[in-house]
């Protein structure tokens, strides 16, 4: 019995699969800094101390879609690469 | 552990080994009747046979193995090859990933440091005929917190 367990291994050796890994691809760090919170304009009765802050949450909103799109960017740009492994 | 085995003990064996030791047992069966002739091998003539036939098959099984084992290992090594490939191009779609993001990032940066400038520049043109009421300030302010944050919340109704 034990002759025969052995016999069955050693012909399912050959069922053993590839041993390639595929490493998973590393993302540029900046693009994992998540999005800081809008800034909040001074109590203030003047336009011009308000108009700089809404400038930068003007500014944080096309930072934050430019991070967004790179993320779309590298996932299609990783996928079609990944895809071409097959 | 019983892949460590196969993999390097029967591995390092090379194929021409499993073939003589294939051929040996077949011709052993075939000249087993010669080899016993001698007298007193007689009487092991049918046991050296079977014993022939089991070597054989072995060595060829071990044989087609070793093949098997080598068309494995090329495909293997394409495998790796292309691995080594997808790496490589992953690595150069992130560079030119970042390249794009940091020349995107100096360009809005120098763009609202300009319109912040104009404003500064501009300040008693915008300050001259507009007053901003407090509740203007409460509601942009309002506007800008996310309501998805903890705690954060807290609009009076809407008056009009």
């Amino acid at each position: 019995m034990k002759r025969l367990v052995l016999v069955g291994l050693i012909l399912l050796y050959g069922c053993s699969s590839v041993p390639v890994t595929v490493k998973f691809p590393d993302v540029p760090q900046d693009m994992l800094v998540a999005c800081p919170d809008l800034k909040l304009a001074p109590e203030t009765n003047k336009l011009s101390e308000v108009l700089p802050v809404i400038a930068d949450n003007y500014g944080q909103y096309y930072t934050c879609k430019d991070n967004n799109d790179s993320w779309i960017e590298w996932y299609n740009n990783q996928k079609k690469i990944f895809d071409s492994i097959k | 552990m019983f892949s460590w085995l196969v993999e390097h003990i029967v591995g390092i064996i090379p194929f021409w080994v499993w073939l003589t030791v294939a051929c040996t047992a077949g011709a052993g069966y075939f000249f087993a009747g010669i080899i016993t002739m001698i007298p007193f091998l007689m009487p092991y003539k049918e046991p050296f046979k079977v014993l022939c036939v089991i070597i054989c098959l072995g060595g060829t099984f071990m044989c087609g193995g070793d093949g098997v084992t080598a068309i494995w290992k090329e495909q293997v090594k394409e495998a790796e090859a292309r691995v080594a490939q997808a790496e490589e191009a992953s690595k150069n779609a992130n560079a030119k990933l970042e390249e794009e993001r940091t020349k995107k990032a100096k360009v809005r940066t120098e763009y609202i440091t300009t319109v912040k400038e104009r404003i500064v520049k501009d300040t008693q043109i915008i300050d001259a005929e507009c007053k901003v009421a407090p509740e203007a300030i409460k509601d942009l302010n309002d506007a800008a917190i996310n309501p998805m944050k903890k705690g954060t919340v807290s609009i009076g109704e809407v008056t009009k």
